[in-house]
């Protein structure tokens, strides 16, 4: 009965406390499990991950409630469960991550409440936007001239860290966030401009269909530069999601899907790695030893996940290639089962809703278009790789927010869970 | 935000929302029709590690011996079962059970009993939802452990084989064939079984195909006496006379007299008065005779036995003294002799004594039918009394010539006790020309 009270609670610091005491027991079983799975006894080496990050989500719990009254109750417990759920299959399937991948949480956490708890208000991003924007093609250009890849071969999308060591990090998890920003503002301050020249007819929209032609040259480049099919869509779609909510014409977004259609058969003609990608999608069978092993073996990993999975460290994904950064999600199919699959698309897609409900009662145009990049960000990029996972879409090489292996990936997706918070929360600007 | 267009905005946002809740349903739709409506193409294809993997988790029943001695067991070593063979030389009946090599013995014939199978619906979903591996039940084999340790040990240095049946059930004691191989290292050594020339994976007791030369006399004796062709102490003129085959002469044993009986024809291992007996036959008969003591067919085991001659009389002269297309595996021979001390009834060999059904109850074998009658009791009773005796055992022993290279190999019959027989031995020693080896090792096994 008391649980049942727990539920109906109307005190939002009590419900964020009762969810991450959920998630807490999620993660903890989950650990727990994958020890007697491994050793057959509960060992340290197992559970360390998960209580440092309890820790870190406990005090960032009290932090929030302290400072943060009038946030989100759910955002926290879901950014929760969704960074443990990557900790303790990192684990499972690349132990040896594991100390790296914990330090960037820490990171992560610690920029996730100092942006949802230390500006007074955002006015800083709005007013800034052409530095961020090309703070962050600057970033980006270092890394078509300096780049490279931690593993030694692939696609080179990062930059060393001078002085760090063997830390890489990856600018275009930066740009996203920049490219964010810089679009929420630039949407907020030209939304009345866009709207007043709906009224004039089609032909007096072209000059502000210039922006629209310019993102798409941007991802355009971006795509034949680094071959980063991902990112380039994964821009357009952000940039089309804003256009759309500034202008509230369908025909942006019905024209701007054939200009990425476009631009994918463009791709495909022109590019090896594309190709490749969208044949593997469309029949990924007959060269399932070879190009396709991937995405098969990944297909094979969905299907012997039945209806609750195989139990965390009892299943084989470690069949599938790099599993542990953007097939996570086949491994959780596999181990945690349908239930599990589905549940985590439902986390994903509850992250959407209580963002994009915050974009819905932001006082402040520049906020709700800030909140909904974010959101589309998040759903977008988790869509493109599940739907990639389970050849809904063609494999596109991004990370699934905050459960993927990658410190850029999780470090950016703490700042933009800041942002969520602190928006939530109302702050006074 | 003016309140107008603050309600303008929400619906803007709302429908973005929705756009991105049809994506997630799209993507948790895709994943429902792999995990549930694809599972079952996904997991039978050749490219997924998964139906290996659960293979190689497989839980394999115990085989035991007669007396629940632990002939094979599955050990759990890092997630994979490993099969173990605590009686290394437990002999081809027990076989083997490689992930690589398949399975071969009672681990090949008892294969989905020992792997858990048929599994029943509700078995099988509870085991999925636990993801626990296929385990099997145990099985009960006839076989006795240390009379096979001994018979691996008198068959040492031979090639060879060595049978021990028990009358009247034709339950398998022992299945001993020389050279042999560890189970436990199959893996390993599997190149070198596989060439070398002596073939020690072949099961020589069921697959091995052996000229019955001479070890035939007892049966065509027991046959032309159920018939009414000849009395056992009929005299008969000549019996020395010598036969031609393949260039070699073969005659009675030396010393022996030069008119004897039907039933000295056994002791001096006389072979020309058999021919009167083929020509009186034909082909025809002939081949019924052998048909009658099973000799033309595959033993009604579920071990691998090696197919019979298609023809298995072309030349009644030939075929008469066990030279001709009939090649016979010690268990045919064994099963065909345990007759005469059957009343004449031909059994089916058995190798399974019980097994484990699916709750773990010991379920014993049914007992195989008596699968024909060649000869009448008191025939079969006659020629078991005409076998020279030796020390309380019953036993015949022959040379025959194995092809035409004219190398010959031994055959050893013996049954004891040799007033009501309960145990049979049969050994056959290839290019061995000494009668002596294979008596050793015919009557040590019956001695023990």
């Amino acid at each position: 009965m008391i649980l049942l009270n727990w539920f109906t609670i109307e005190d939002r610091d009590w419900r964020e406390l009762l969810l991450i005491i959920l998630a807490a027991l999620f993660v903890g079983s989950g650990s727990l499990a994958l020890s007697l799975a491994r050793l057959g006894t509960i060992a340290w080496q197992h559970l360390w991950a998960p209580l440092v990050w309890l820790a870190l989500l406990l005090g960032a719990h009290s932090l929030l409630r302290y400072y943060r009254i009038n946030r989100d109750p759910f955002l926290l417990p879901l950014v929760g469960l969704l960074t443990g759920w990557g900790l303790i299959m990192l684990d499972r399937l690349a132990a040896n991550f594991l100390a790296r991948q914990v330090v960037w949480l820490l990171l992560a956490m610690a920029v996730m409440l100092f942006i949802a708890i230390v500006p007074r208000d955002l006015r800083f991003l709005r007013r800034y936007r052409y530095t961020w924007l090309f703070g962050g093609l600057l970033l980006l250009a270092a890394t078509l001239l300096f780049g490279v890849n931690p593993s030694g071969f692939g696609a080179t999308l990062w930059l060393k860290l001078p002085f760090m060591g063997q830390i890489f990090f990856q600018p275009s998890e930066l740009l996203k966030l920049l490219l964010v920003v810089f679009l929420a503002s630039y949407f907020d301050e030209r939304q009345q401009l866009l709207k007043l020249s709906r009224r004039r007819g089609w032909l007096a929209t072209m000059p502000y269909l210039a922006p629209l032609l310019l993102m798409w040259g941007f991802c355009f480049i971006l795509l034949v530069w680094q071959q980063d099919l991902g990112a380039a869509a994964l821009f357009f779609i952000l940039f089309l999601a804003l256009l759309y909510l500034a202008t509230g014409d369908g025909r942006y977004l019905i024209g701007g899907f054939f200009m990425l259609l476009l631009a994918g058969v463009f791709g495909y003609y022109a590019y090896d790695v594309v190709a490749l990608r969208v044949d593997a999608w469309l029949n990924p069978w007959p060269d399932a030893d070879n190009r396709a092993y991937q995405i098969v073996q990944s297909l094979h990993a969905l299907a012997a996940g039945g209806l609750v999975g195989s139990g965390i460290g009892q299943g084989f994904p470690n069949y599938i290639p790099v599993v542990h950064s953007d097939f996570v999600f086949a491994a959780i199919a596999e181990e945690f089962g349908l239930v599990g699959g589905l549940g985590l698309i439902a986390c994903f897609g509850l992250l959407a809703y209580r963002g994009l409900r915050i974009a819905a009662l932001a006082r402040r145009p520049f906020h709700a278009y800030l909140a909904t990049g974010i959101v589309i960000l998040f759903s977008v990029q988790s869509l493109m790789i599940m739907g990639g996972v389970t050849k809904l879409l063609p494999l596109t090489g991004v990370t699934l927010p905050f459960v993927s292996y990658g410190g850029s990936s999780l470090l950016i997706a703490g700042v933009m869970s800041g942002l969520l918070l602190h928006l939530s929360a109302n702050g006074i600007e | 935000m003016i309140p107008n267009e603050q309600e303008q905005f929400q619906r803007k946002v709302q429908r973005l929302l929705l756009v991105v809740s049809g994506a997630f349903l799209a993507v948790a739709l895709t994943l429902v029709y792999w995990g549930v409506f694809r599972s079952a193409t996904l997991a039978a294809r050749d490219d997924n590690p998964r139906s290996v993997e659960a293979a190689l988790r497989i839980e394999r029943g115990r085989i035991l011996d007669n007396n629940e001695k632990i002939l094979a067991y599955s050990e759990m070593v890092r997630g994979r079962a490993l099969r173990v063979y605590p009686v290394v030389d437990s002999g081809p009946a027990v076989g083997y059970y490689s992930f690589r090599h398949g399975t071969a013995g009672a681990e090949e014939a008892y294969n989905n009993q020992l792997q858990g199978m048929p599994e029943d619906d509700w078995r099988k979903f509870v085991r999925e939802l636990l993801n626990q591996p296929l385990s099997g039940q145990d099985v009960r084999l006839t076989l006795v452990a240390e009379w096979q340790q001994a018979a691996d040990a008198l068959l040492e240095g031979q090639t060879g084989a060595a049978l021990l049946l028990t009358l009247p059930d034709g339950a398998i004691r022992v299945m001993a064939s020389a050279p042999g191989y560890d189970p436990n290292q199959l893996d390993a050594d599997f190149e070198r079984l596989v060439a070398d020339e002596r073939a020690p994976l072949l099961n020589r007791v069921t697959q091995g195909q052996y000229q019955p030369g001479l070890a035939l006399q007892p049966l065509l004796l027991a046959a032309a006496l159920n018939d009414g062709l000849i009395g056992l102490d009929q005299a008969l003129v000549d019996a020395n006379r010598p036969v031609a085959i393949n260039g070699l002469q073969l005659n009675c044993l030396p010393g022996a007299p030069d008119e004897i009986s039907w039933r000295e024809t056994l002791v001096w291992s006389c072979p020309s008065p058999y021919l009167d007996l083929a020509g009186i036959w034909g082909s025809e008969g002939l081949t019924a005779v052998f048909d009658g003591f099973g000799l033309t067919n595959r033993p009604d085991l579920q071990l691998a036995t090696a197919a019979p001659a298609a023809v298995p009389v072309t030349d009644p002269a030939k075929a008469v003294i066990g030279q001709d297309s009939l090649t016979v595996s010690p268990l045919q021979l064994g099963l065909a002799m345990a007759v005469l001390a059957s009343e004449g009834q031909l059994h089916a060999p058995y190798l399974a004594a019980a097994w484990q059904d699916g709750d773990g109850r010991w379920q014993p074998a049914a007992p195989k039918p008596v699968s024909g009658q060649p000869v009448s009791a008191a025939a079969a009773q006659a020629v078991l009394d005409s076998l020279p005796l030796y020390d309380n055992i019953r036993e015949h022993a022959a040379l025959a010539v194995a092809g035409p290279e004219g190398s010959l190999h031994s055959w050893y019959i013996g049954m004891a006790p040799a007033n009501a027989p309960r145990y049979l031995v049969v050994v056959v020693l290839e290019q061995n020309d000494d009668l002596a080896t294979a008596r050793l090792i015919g009557r040590a096994l019956l001695n023990r």
